[in-house]
């Protein structure tokens, strides 16, 4: 089904580079970032544009950004340095400075290669891995705190209250809409795909929020009124879940696609995860609680299986969204996540529910072998459903 | 050689002589500590015959060579070789042993009355006793086809049970990331918890992460408190610093040592001492005399002008910077080849200087913590490493070694050795290794054409 603010996205995608050159030249400061620990909020109250780099994917890139890191870093951290290398992509280009609070310890070694190489400036946020104690919370708050004053200093705006107050509203309706957009995909016979919802999703990574939560609110009241297309459903329900996956990186995703894969939800924090994330009140304390509360990147150990936050999380989508197989999806050298599969099969497998781990990169080399490999797990869950059916 | 002329090697000749060298010594304290302090004792008959066994339990022995005629060598094999058994019975005797990872300072492990074990470093004593890398292989079966070959082994050891363990503990932050992982994948076998040890731009006179620091450390006290029902005391944390400190300067002097012309150590022998820096093997006084004997068997050497088995003439000096290669025979490989590893930078930061006695101990922990140059950033560390390059002088070449599939070495290696290069002229080599034993050849002809290198220069 076609949805006209989706088309509206596209349109806006396509002059977003023109539209963030003139917003430059009149003195805007535009601060890029890669993790989705990144408080939008915080650069927003300080009349920032805030932009979550994408564009990824590229083996070339990856393969230039092994000349820095080696090639045993993951595809991803080799990606960013292959592409600030290249000089060629305007999102990096345009940005001002990078500002991250990395889980993931290769991302920060990725920083210290921008700051290093290309003299770009750089603002590292440290991120407790104590994230779900209070000291850990009050420890990110003060981490904030140094943060906002750098950002005071860059854009010269001094921290406003009103600014803020206006900024956590932003963000927390555009939240919103997004989590109302996922809701949808609950349904076994949905007026939206799953594949819309990640675009929708990942425009916010890059448009002028306030356009974007005006969007948002659009496409929402379409899909309100829109009819599903019985002809489109389908019983296999698939679940992708795992690490990193950029925008851009589509490699496994045109496979499940190729062999009629039909994926219902993401677990991923290119898509669904940042949209969990609650502010309750307008203040740092409560921003650094509303983002160290959400469902924890992979890169955040958690201590104990018992009461694994990842885990509760990962059960309830598979409730919700009526899942029966999942992809869990790593990118090679990313031991945050693939050192987790074994766990993650034992959660999944007790629901009695198909499990696939691929680990890759993005290369094409391997790209049969994974398009065999999914189109044998796709057979199976069929046959499963078959077997249930009759 | 082949395996009958080096079993022959072992027990008729050097090998016989280091059998004697232990019987002439004996009361060494050799066994791990137990939990209220005391110590049993091993005798150097039972080292010696734990030895004499070894031949057959150990296959892996005959793989590398130490230099048998050092005084202590024996004793150290012993250590690395009896660990396994050795914490076995220290928990039948009701010790608590904890796991850490490379980094974490041993002093507040044994300071709080548990044993500390690093299973990165079990793992490779395993390996070397094996003489095979399957413990490897195995954990990389279940963790990850990427695992870095130490972690892969870790996880195998705490899985499988070969070496007891009570619970996890270690500090995670900023250096050898995967291990976060690891002990993660490790949840269903045994209980922990871990230390924050935080990141980036806070340094010890930026209050919040120092207290935070801190605070951790406090919370790491009072587990073990509740882990070995016993009250800690700062006094005993105080003597452990004293301990530890002691174990820091020996392998500083040792170190130091092995720059003289001739060297009196070789490479092997030198990497076998500061390795055991980051457990001491589970009993830091049984690790003090060991230490002690050797240092007093390399001055006794220096003193007399005389050379070490094993190595050539001039050799080249090299420093190892990144991960330590965990192949041992690459070390004999270096002397037979005109080279000579004089210091490994991943070792050399947990014992470069000592823990200040004086102010209070849990603070001074935290600042330990905070200030290790493997946790700085990558700039900051290499300008550490350039500065200790400059101090020791005489290095010829640096080598930079990646572990394959390790996140934390490789993102730093050419930002360390750009550094290195730029600052002092030293020609960089930057290596990868996997599982010991697997690429020997290539790594002889890299390292041949590295010196070749060198010497033209």
């Amino acid at each position: 089904m076609e949805f006209s603010a989706l088309e509206k996205i596209d349109d806006l995608l396509g002059k977003r580079v023109d539209e963030l050159k003139e917003a430059k030249s009149s003195g805007k400061k535009i601060v890029g970032y890669f993790c989705c620990y990144i408080p939008e909020e915080i650069i927003h109250a300080h009349g920032m544009i805030p932009l979550r780099l994408s564009q990824f994917g590229d083996n070339n890139a990856a393969s230039i950004g092994a000349s820095y890191l080696t090639a045993n870093a993951c595809p991803f951290a080799r990606s960013c340095v292959g592409i600030k290398h290249s000089g060629k992509n305007d999102y990096f280009e345009l940005t001002d400075m990078i500002a991250d609070a990395p889980a993931c310890m290769q991302m920060r070694r990725v920083l210290e290669v921008f700051e290093t190489y290309f003299n770009t400036k750089i603002i590292l946020i440290s991120i407790p891995r104590q994230f779900y104690s209070e000291k850990g919370q009050s420890f990110f708050a003060n981490s904030l705190k140094v943060f906002s004053k750098k950002l005071e200093s860059e854009s010269g705006n001094a921290f406003d209250s009103i600014c803020f107050n206006k900024a956590v509203e932003l963000y927390r309706d555009i939240r919103n809409r997004q989590r109302r957009l996922y809701e949808y995909l609950k349904s076994t016979e949905p007026v939206i795909s799953w594949a819309q919802v990640m675009k929708a999703i990942r425009a916010g990574f890059l448009l002028d929020r306030v356009k974007y939560l005006e969007l948002l609110n659009e496409l929402v009241s379409e899909v309100d009124s829109a009819t599903p297309d019985k002809n489109a459903c389908s019983n296999i329900r698939l679940l992708l879940a795992g690490g990193m996956l950029a925008p851009g990186d589509d490699k496994i995703l045109r496979i499940i696609d190729e062999v009629n894969g039909n994926i219902v939800m993401d677990e991923l924090c290119t898509g669904s995860r940042g949209i969990y994330v609650d502010v309750k009140a307008a203040d740092i304390a409560h921003i650094a609680r509303g983002y160290l509360s959400n469902i924890p990147c992979g890169s955040l150990p958690y201590p104990r299986l018992e009461g694994d936050p990842r885990h509760k999380h990962l059960k309830r989508i598979i409730k919700d969204y009526h899942i029966n197989g999942v992809i869990y999806y790593t990118l090679r050298f990313c031991d945050a996540y693939s050192f987790k599969a074994a766990h993650t099969r034992e959660i999944v497998s007790f629901y009695n529910i198909k499990f696939l781990h691929i680990n890759s990169d993005h290369s094409t080399s391997d790209v049969h072998q994974i398009r065999t490999r999914i189109e044998a797990f796709i057979e199976s869950i069929g046959n499963g459903i078959d077997e249930h059916i009759s | 050689m082949n395996i009958f002329r080096k079993i022959k090697f072992l027990v008729t000749g050097s090998r016989l002589r280091f059998g004697l060298g232990i019987i002439k010594n004996p009361g060494i304290i050799t066994s791990i500590r137990r939990i209220d302090g005391r110590y049993t004792k091993s005798s150097a008959i039972n080292i010696f015959w734990f030895l004499t066994r070894a031949l057959w339990r150990f296959p892996g022995i005959f793989d590398y060579q130490p230099d048998p005629s050092l005084h202590g060598v024996s004793e150290l094999t012993y250590m690395i070789l009896s660990l396994e058994e050795r914490l076995k019975k220290a928990k039948r005797d009701g010790a608590k042993i904890v796991a850490k990872w490379p980094a974490n300072p041993t002093d507040l492990y044994f300071g709080c009355g548990v044993i500390a074990l690093d299973p990165f470093f079990a793992g490779y004593c395993r390996i070397l006793a094996d003489g095979t890398s399957d413990i490897a292989k195995r954990g990389r079966a279940m963790l990850s086809e990427d695992a870095c070959p130490a972690q892969a082994a870790a996880y195998s050891i705490i899985s499988e049970e070969t070496f007891p363990l009570d619970f996890f503990y270690p500090f995670i932050g900023p250096w050898c990331y995967d291990s976060q992982y690891c002990f993660e994948a490790l949840r269903h076998k045994v209980d922990g918890d871990y230390g924050d040890h935080p990141v980036f731009d806070y340094k010890e006179d930026e209050k919040p992460s120092f207290d935070y620091m801190v605070g951790e450390i406090k919370r790491f006290i009072a587990k073990m408190e509740e882990f070995t029902g016993s009250k800690f005391d700062l006094e005993s944390l105080r003597r452990e610093f004293v301990i530890e400190n002691e174990l820091r300067e020996a392998l500083r002097e040792i170190t130091g040592f092995a720059m003289l012309d001739p060297p009196p150590i070789n490479s092997l022998d030198l990497v076998l001492c500061i390795f055991i820096s980051s457990d001491w093997l589970g009993d830091p006084e049984a690790a003090l005399q060991v230490l002690t004997r050797i240092r007093d068997g390399v001055r006794a050497r220096a003193q007399a002008g005389q050379k070490a088995q094993n190595i050539t003439d001039k050799p080249l000096r090299l420093l190892i910077t990144g991960i330590a290669w965990g192949d041992l025979g690459l070390y004999n490989m270096v002397d037979e080849i005109g080279g000579q590893i004089i210091g490994s930078e991943c070792v050399l930061n947990l014992y470069y200087e000592d823990i200040d006695t004086t102010g209070d101990p849990v603070r001074t922990i935290a600042k330990r913590f905070m200030t290790t140059p493997y946790a700085l950033p990558a700039k900051e560390r290499a300008k550490w490493t350039v500065k200790n390059i400059q101090r020791l002088k005489k290095v010829d070449g640096v080598i930079f070694n990646c572990n394959f599939g390790c996140n934390y070495q490789t993102a730093e290696a050419r930002m360390v050795t750009d550094t290195i290069k730029r600052e002092t002229g030293i020609p960089c080599l930057i290596t990868d290794t996997d599982l010991p034993q697997e690429n020997r050849g290539q790594m002889r002809t890299r390292l041949e054409a590295f010196l070749e290198l060198i010497r033209q220069a």
